[in-house]
């Protein structure tokens, strides 16, 4: 076994050090608001130059891994998802944060990300070769298929009217059109020379998300709530870790969705936690608890989250392919230092490879550790006055928005999105849905054209997306998910009025 | 109150959609994916305001907040003048007025000047740690500008 | 209330006094006095954006100051390349990376704001021909079995490339042309996309960078390269579409180097342009290059200014007569 023979060299002198380092800054740069895994990959990479391959790789691996899992630390305490990834564990993470129970979220978040992060570790060790072809069997139908199933979860995003989410979807998805068409080039809707780079997911999503909140903030300061809006509880973390580890079926099917999202090529891996939050709220016997503190809310979607990081190196290894945003900075990063992806990479730089994926397993089980200990520190950020944590938050979003293209109308972009939002938000819609469909809208569109400049060399439009293995199993998915969907909603709706109608009787 | 913000709400959304819909009509190609999408937004808006306007009880969840205006407005105003002032007089700079201007603007306590020396010393250290993160760190390169 | 006002005030009040500095204008010093930054219009960890990042390298010793890569992808270069006109500063410390035909062949037919004319070329650091690929398991072995395929066929032989109008789309037409069939383009968002389509079999063939095909040379078939010459460094056996009857010349040789926007002083450029090609000499980012499979290919500003007037002309003929959609 590869893996053993190179693990002293992942705990020798410097790797170690880049170890342990990337972990605590990765994980604290992906707790501050406005700072996305991508980026702290991407600008990390001109490090690397200075170190060898190994250590090099070990760095930017590592602190993709944890950016993904510090991530869920402002989405718990300050209703501020790091990373698109994040978005399912807002759901659930933040109403638990504030009736009182932000260290358990914490804890279980940082447990069940550590477990299905060591899982994708372990399908990319053992299972690549097999699932890589299956990733190469995602073309254009397969493609605009996921995308569909990725806006079926919209019903479970927690607007408390699904008609209102639907339609905040649909906006998102709009305004993701924006710039340029992607199959012929040509220019639309930019009616201002700032809008030509269109509105890119990491920008909407910290407006969307952040600016709201900063004007929630300064609301509660005004009104009096100067400190803390909810008290963190202590709580053992043996305790947490007993519960975590009973929710068998929760974390299985978080991983398992993580794992298999993390595969398909492109920007898959960022609707991970949300489709493992919407099976797990779907397959849960109180489905009504979901979006007001149910834990397992938070077990699912940062378990698949961090399953996603592993899986989505697996294409990226072996052939090239990234499965993620953050993979395909990081194939730069591979690139640069001379490591060509393919069957030789195993084969040449064994001791590379073997190093970075134990590495990769070790920091898995490090985040945890660690992230367990920064859980119990979180208190004094809830602590910091919130008329200070508004400010912080508004210039954070700035600089985080500008880091990621150096681009100043993306800052603009997320400026107007955010205060829009706001208002939004206060006539019932939600921003979960419009990231959704930010998200969404282009990979939608790209495999919708491309399959049809296909399929007319093929057998034709309907035969093309409506037939194939894959194409059946997630027309499927899409169909017994809007089923479900609107079964469970209309059981919810009849309990509640057997309730209300039994209260009534009873007065 | 609630029926009519509903309305509101559902009018806007209408007036938007077709508003997209029609923006997304040009005699061109490269534009049939957004007409789908604006479509489907039509659609879903009519039916949000068919919900808002049936006469007879109201089915929608009661999901609308107030907006208050009038404490909110300052941040608005300090957003605005962030837009505007970071690629004029640095990004540092701006931060931290923008983080003063929140602190002084929303400070439940009274003012005094022993709070201010407190909120000068937090603003600088904040300011500095973005220096520290950002430049240092992260070496981003911030646009070039009057002040720091 | 008058509490209130104040503190609305004392808030304010901040922003217009130091606004008012900001009309005192800047100070002039020796170039380049900060980091430069290269704008790459194409996504982090692509081909475009991992040769620009190898061939900077040397910056610091060459330069004294870093070169730092920006990212700025959409719309196959477009979103990147108009900004580098819009808002770029012209005192020579913003530049950005070009592939040629991309840029010339996108002003020729779509409304962009640059032209080869209001952009000045500063060095080239490499040229990578497009190649004609297939799945390792593809029907086709040879060129003329797809050729003759394509011909029993007529448009159902699907090709991918890395979008509209670039050097694969170029390759595709004059393939098209000189052998008389008709072959179905499906552009993808980049050279990996397009890559990833011929080894899944989402498209039959492709063109794509010979160093992208040269890194996965074990899971394709090469079939052709769309150059004058053949590549004796990587890629000897592969044949040259010319060689074999279709007259293809090399307007699809994909061109990458850095460029500025104009109005940057000419002692500038001349100095810019003495130091990137130095730097790309450099035997760190020549190994680097080599070991990736990209064929360097160094050339100054007026040797670079050459090839793209020629380029002009020869994609203008190209596109006579075709609609830009």
């Amino acid at each position: 076994m590869e893996l053993l023979t190179y693990l002293p060299e992942v705990f020798s002198g410097v790797n170690l050090v880049i170890l342990i380092l990337g972990t605590v800054v990765g994980l604290l740069l992906g707790a501050m608001p406005g700072v996305s895994p991508t980026m702290a990959v991407a600008l990390l990479i001109p490090f690397t130059f200075q170190m060898d391959a190994t250590s090099g790789l070990i760095l930017l691996g590592v602190i993709y891994a944890s950016t993904v899992a510090g991530g869920a630390v402002s989405a718990i305490l300050v209703n501020i998802p790091g990373a698109p990834a994040n978005i399912a564990t807002i759901l659930d993470g933040h109403p638990m944060a504030k009736s009182g129970r932000a260290t358990e979220a914490l804890h279980y978040c940082f447990i069940s990300s550590g477990i299905g992060g060591v899982l994708g570790v372990l399908v990319l060790i053992f299972f690549t070769p097999p699932l890589a072809e299956l990733a190469l069997r995602f073309g254009p139908s397969e493609l605009f298929w996921v995308a569909i199933l990725g806006v079926t979860v919209i019903g479970s995003l927690g607007s408390a009217s699904v008609l209102k989410g639907l339609i905040a979807g649909a906006f998102g998805i709009w305004i993701s059109l924006i710039g340029f068409n992607p199959i012929l080039g040509t220019e639309r809707f930019v009616f201002t020379s700032h809008l030509q780079g269109g509105v890119s997911i990491v920008p909407a999503l910290i407006g969307l998300f952040a600016i709201p909140q900063v004007l929630y903030m300064v609301e509660s300061a005004w009104r009096g709530q100067s400190g803390e809006e909810f008290r963190m509880e202590s709580r053992s973390i043996w305790r947490s870790v007993r519960y975590n580890l009973s929710r068998v079926r929760t974390l299985t099917l978080g991983s398992v969705v993580g794992a298999i999202v993390g595969l398909i090529p492109g920007a898959g891996g960022q609707i991970a936690g949300l489709l493992a939050y919407d099976q797990s709220k779907k397959f849960s016997k109180n489905p009504e608890n979901y979006g007001k503190g149910e834990a397992d809310g938070v077990i699912s979607s940062e378990s698949a989250n961090n399953a996603m990081v592993g899986s989505s190196l697996v294409p990226m290894l072996s052939l090239g392919i990234p499965g993620s945003p953050t993979a395909a900075v990081l194939l730069g990063g591979l690139l640069i230092q001379g490591l060509f992806p393919g069957p030789d990479l195993f084969s040449q730089h064994g001791q590379v490879v073997w190093t970075f994926l134990g590495a990769l397993l070790a920091a898995q089980i490090l985040l945890m550790v660690f992230g367990l200990y920064i859980s119990s520190l979180s208190r004094y950020v809830i602590r910091i006055p919130r008329q200070y944590m508004a400010g912080a938050v508004a210039v954070l979003a700035i600089f985080g928005t500008y880091s990621v293209q150096h681009s100043y109308s993306d800052v603009l972009v997320m400026l107007v999105l955010g205060t829009g939002m706001y208002f939004a938000m206060r006539y019932g819609f939600g921003p979960g849905p419009v990231v959704l469909g930010i998200i969404l809208g282009p990979i939608a569109e790209e495999n919708l054209l491309q399959g049809l400049i296909i399929a007319p060399a093929l057998d034709g439009p309907v035969p093309y997306f409506f037939t194939g293995t894959i194409n059946i199993v997630l027309i499927s998915l899409c169909l017994v998910s809007v089923g479900y969907s609107i079964y469970s909603e209309l059981k919810i709706r009849s309990r509640r009025r057997a309730a209300q109608s039994a209260e009534a009787s009873g007065k | 109150m609630n029926v009519w913000a509903q309305r509101l709400a559902a009018v806007t959304c209408v007036l938007l959609s077709v508003g997209l819909l029609i923006w997304s009509s040009p005699d061109a190609r490269g534009y049939e994916f957004p007409r789908m999408v604006a479509l489907t937004m039509v659609v879903l808006s009519v039916g949000l305001a068919v919900m808002a306007f049936k006469p007879g009880k109201l089915l929608m969840v009661a999901d609308i907040e107030s907006i208050p205006m009038r404490i909110i407005w300052p941040m608005l105003v300090i957003l605005l003048g962030l837009a505007f002032l970071a690629p004029r007089l640095g990004f540092f700079s701006t931060s931290f007025l923008v983080f003063m201007a929140t602190a002084l603007v929303f400070s439940p306590e009274r003012f005094t000047m022993r709070r201010l020396g407190i909120m000068v010393f937090v603003g600088l250290c904040f300011t500095f740690t973005l220096y520290l993160l950002f430049v240092l760190l992260l070496n981003v390169h911030l646009p070039r500008a009057l002040l720091f | 209330m008058i509490n209130l006002m104040k503190r609305y005030l004392m808030g304010l009040l901040a922003v217009p006094v130091v606004f008012g500095l900001s009309a005192l204008g800047a100070v002039q010093a020796d170039f380049p006095q900060r980091p430069l930054t290269v704008m790459i219009p194409y996504t982090a960890g692509g081909a475009s954006d991992f040769q620009a990042r190898i061939v900077t390298i040397p910056a610091e010793d060459v330069l004294g100051q870093p070169v730092a890569i920006i990212n700025r992808p959409g719309a196959g270069g477009q979103v990147g390349w108009n900004q580098v006109v819009q808002s770029f500063g012209t005192d020579g410390h913003e530049l950005a990376g070009y592939n040629v035909p991309h840029f010339i062949a996108q002003s020729i037919m779509h409304d962009t704001h640059y032209n080869k004319d209001n952009l000045e070329p500063i060095a080239n650091w490499g040229a990578d021909p497009a190649v004609l690929i297939v799945s390792r398991d593809s029907q086709f072995d040879t060129l003329e079995d797809l050729v003759e395929y394509a011909k029993a066929n007529p448009g159902r032989v699907t090709v991918s490339g890395a979008g509209q109008f670039v050097g694969h789309h170029i390759a595709t037409l004059q393939l098209e042309r000189a052998a008389g069939i008709e072959l179905r383009y499906v552009p993808t968002s980049g050279g990996v996309d397009a890559m990833r389509f011929v080894q899944g079999g989402q498209s039959m063939a492709g063109f794509n960078n010979l160093s992208d095909a040269y890194r996965a040379r074990d899971r394709l078939k090469i079939l052709a390269i769309a150059d004058v010459q053949r590549d004796e460094e990587f890629l000897p056996d592969v044949p040259t579409l010319k060689e074999r009857g279709f007259d293809v010349d090399d307007s699809s040789v994909n061109f990458r180097g850095v460029m500025a926007p104009k109005g940057v002083p000419e002692d500038r450029l001349e100095m810019l342009s003495e130091a990137f090609v130095k730097m790309f000499n450099d035997d760190r980012s020549k190994r680097r290059m080599s070991a990736g499979g990209s064929p360097l290919r160094v050339m100054n500003r007026a040797e670079t200014r050459e090839m793209w007037e020629r380029q002009q002309v020869a994609l203008e003929e190209l596109f006579e007569g075709m609609e830009a959609n």
